[in-house]
């Protein structure tokens, strides 16, 4: 008998499947997901206030009519009362240049839906405006100026807004709104 | 024949049972692909549980940058308790006297911060800079008196470029 016959006869049958020892696999895999599992955040948080990333050139062109916004004082001040009503005041060199209130829902609550529409008249507007001041009243809760500034920034649902690059005249279409917000009233007294 | 004397005889003859293990691996493999998949790989801490974050629609990826937060009962920097509060409201003791939109004990860890950011810019030769950033984790409940307490120390202490923490609404 060969060497080959004998190892085939002798050490097992060459029919039989040879199976695959799973267990020290299996093992790895039990230590893995404990040690993924605590090392998962799956809260995936976000930053506000950073501005808002546009593609290409468009962004260029919000940073020079920012900067011009600054220059020439003009800015949007945006006002919440306790009450939950909101005023807008479109301001240039401290006078106001355009103006609008949204008051309080019904089951007295800020009504977003008319706030957007008067963002949007007032960005229609002044496009070229992307400064904001935003002046809570101290017993505003944090969520809702959090979904003012959502608001503020970014408009609408497929609304794009144009949006011209001071320096070579060309026209980009953004859908951001009011990019550059500050909060005006830490010193105390509201703007 | 009995059922004793049956299960006996099945269990001579009957080849030793082996666990199939295939499907249990093929589970854990997904299992192990889908959390390697949401891993979050940025250095910025979760909250604790006593803080909730609101949801906001249109953040960004959050950089690294001096961590505060402000929940209900207290104030931290970089998790350091600083300041306690109830029901979100900061007590009178912990206020500057002649000031009542200070908070010392804030101020006094914020320019430090602030100092050893600018050792560290001066020497690295402005490598590393100091921008003035914070990265603010406020619960979603809190008045804006606290927050706007707290801007106005970090603006002090030459904070001013603020990052509000939110959760990731998608969109």
């Amino acid at each position: 008998m060969s060497l080959i016959e004998d190892i085939i006869y002798k050490n097992g049958n060459p029919e039989e499947d040879m199976e695959l020892d799973l267990a020290p696999l299996l093992g790895l895999m039990a230590t893995l997901i404990p040690v993924l599992l605590l090392a998962t955040a799956f809260l995936k948080l976000s930053s506000l206030n950073a501005k808002v990333p546009v593609i290409g050139e468009a962004q260029a062109a919000i940073d020079k009519n920012v900067k011009d916004n600054e220059e020439k004082k003009i800015g949007l001040y945006v006002l919440v009362s306790g009450e939950n009503v909101v005023i807008l005041n479109l301001k240039e060199d401290e006078k106001i240049i355009q103006s609008s209130r949204v008051p309080a829902t019904s089951d007295n609550n800020i009504d977003k839906d008319m706030f957007i529409s008067e963002l949007v008249k007032i960005k229609k507007a002044n496009p070229s405006v992307f400064r904001a001041r935003l002046n809570p009243t101290e017993t505003v809760k944090y969520e809702k100026i959090v979904g003012l500034i959502d608001a503020m920034r970014v408009g609408p649902k497929n609304q794009e807004f144009p949006v011209t690059d001071k320096d070579t005249g060309k026209v980009y279409n953004t859908p951001v709104m009011f990019d550059d917000i500050t909060f005006g009233n830490i010193m105390g007294a509201d703007e | 024949m009995s059922i004793v004397k049956r299960m006996l005889k099945n269990a001579q003859t009957s080849k030793p049972v082996t666990l199939q293990l295939t499907a249990m691996v093929d589970m854990f493999t997904i299992l192990v692909v889908f959390l390697l998949k949401s891993m979050s790989v940025t250095a910025i801490k979760a909250p604790p549980e006593s803080l909730r974050l609101p949801t906001s629609y249109t953040g960004e990826e959050p950089k690294e940058a001096l961590l505060i937060q402000i929940a209900p009962a207290f104030i931290t920097v970089n998790e350091q308790q600083l300041v306690s509060m109830e029901n979100g409201k900061v007590f009178a003791k912990d206020l500057a006297k002649n000031d009542t939109y200070l908070i010392p004990a804030l101020e006094k860890v914020l320019l430090a911060e602030a100092e050893k950011s600018k050792l560290v810019e001066k020497k690295t030769n402005a490598l590393v800079k100091f921008t003035g950033t914070v990265f603010i984790q406020v619960d979603k409940d809190m008045d804006y008196a606290t927050l706007k307490r707290v801007l106005y120390t970090s603006s002090v202490a030459g904070f001013g470029d603020l990052r509000l923490a939110t959760v990731s609404g998608g969109e």
